[in-house]
């Protein structure tokens, strides 16, 4: 399989800055986009998003293609950056996700009824962190199973159940919405 | 158990596209173009950068790991080389030959040019 960011990465790792420019042109939004719904906060997402992306830059010059496509390694870590920041202050988490507002997605949340995108929010941030990993991956950011599975760790069955369980519990949590 | 798991996987799919866009703020592209400055830097200081331009220098393009181990087996072979010829060189007739040039004679050549 050719990996399209092979040379991108390569160039990176020898300092030049318009290859970084442009792997970050192509990846940010995705990631960002990840952190964004693991984390229900903007700031933290950003803040994951920073790390990793840092780690991307130090490991770049001893990058080996072949072995996993950059994108799920990419993922992997944003991932990785995402439950460690979990793991660190649990409490917090869904509290930030139903008051901090995110300006940037103010005018969408006006027009969709933030309530509505809060509840689904916060419905999300209550799954499990592999569930919620799993759900966003393929509901969200359109990858396959298989490369879900490949950017999780797990085997494709183990990743249908994850997806399986988090489906029943978003349905189950967000059911009155569509009753009313 | 009313609902068939491709009705929940719809249902999701439902309810996320609800949820807004996340937007990429200028200044985390310019924080993370930041930290890769940053490591850039750090990368070309010091004996390593210094080696690592050399190495770019010598094999434009390569990982730094590639010139070395040229480097490295080119050695090995000159050593291998110079070691072992010398040896099977002196062990072919086990004798040593001298040869003498006298400098001021003339120089005798038979091409044939008699016969």
């Amino acid at each position: 399989m050719i990996d399209p960011d092979t040379d991108l990465v390569a160039r990176a790792g020898r300092g030049d800055r318009a290859a970084a420019q442009a792997l970050m042109a192509r990846h940010l939004p995705k990631m960002l986009t990840v952190a964004r719904r693991m984390l229900g906060n903007q700031a933290e997402a950003e803040d994951a998003v920073q790390d990793a992306f840092l780690k991307l830059w130090t490991h770049a010059a001893r990058w080996q293609p072949g072995r996993a496509l950059f994108e799920t390694w990419l993922y992997r870590v944003v991932l990785n950056k995402c439950y460690d920041r979990l793991r660190r202050k649990p409490a917090a988490k869904l509290d930030e996700a139903m008051e901090i507002a995110d300006p940037a997605a103010g005018a969408d949340d006006l027009l969709l009824g933030s309530a509505l995108a809060k509840e689904i929010e916060a419905a999300l941030t209550e799954l499990p962190e592999r569930q919620r990993a799993a759900i966003i991956l393929c509901h969200y950011q359109g990858c396959g199973n298989i490369e879900a599975a490949e950017i999780l760790g797990i085997s494709v069955e183990a990743l249908e159940s994850l997806l399986s369980r988090g489906r029943r519990t978003l349905r189950i949590r967000l059911g009155h919405l569509r009753d009313g | 158990m009313g609902n068939l798991p491709n009705e929940d996987a719809v249902r999701v799919d439902d309810a996320l596209r609800l949820l807004p866009t996340v937007t990429v703020s200028l200044a985390l592209q310019q924080n993370i173009l930041a930290s890769f400055d940053r490591v850039a830097v750090r990368r070309n200081a010091g004996l390593n950068g210094m080696m690592r331009r050399l190495a770019a220098a010598v094999w434009p393009g390569a990982p730094a790991w590639r010139p070395a181990a040229a480097l490295a087996f080119s050695l090995v072979i000159g050593v291998v080389v110079g070691t072992l010829i010398p040896m099977e060189n002196a062990m072919a007739d086990g004798k040593e030959q001298a040869a003498s040039v006298a400098l001021d004679a003339p120089p005798s050549f038979d091409l044939d040019e008699n016969s």
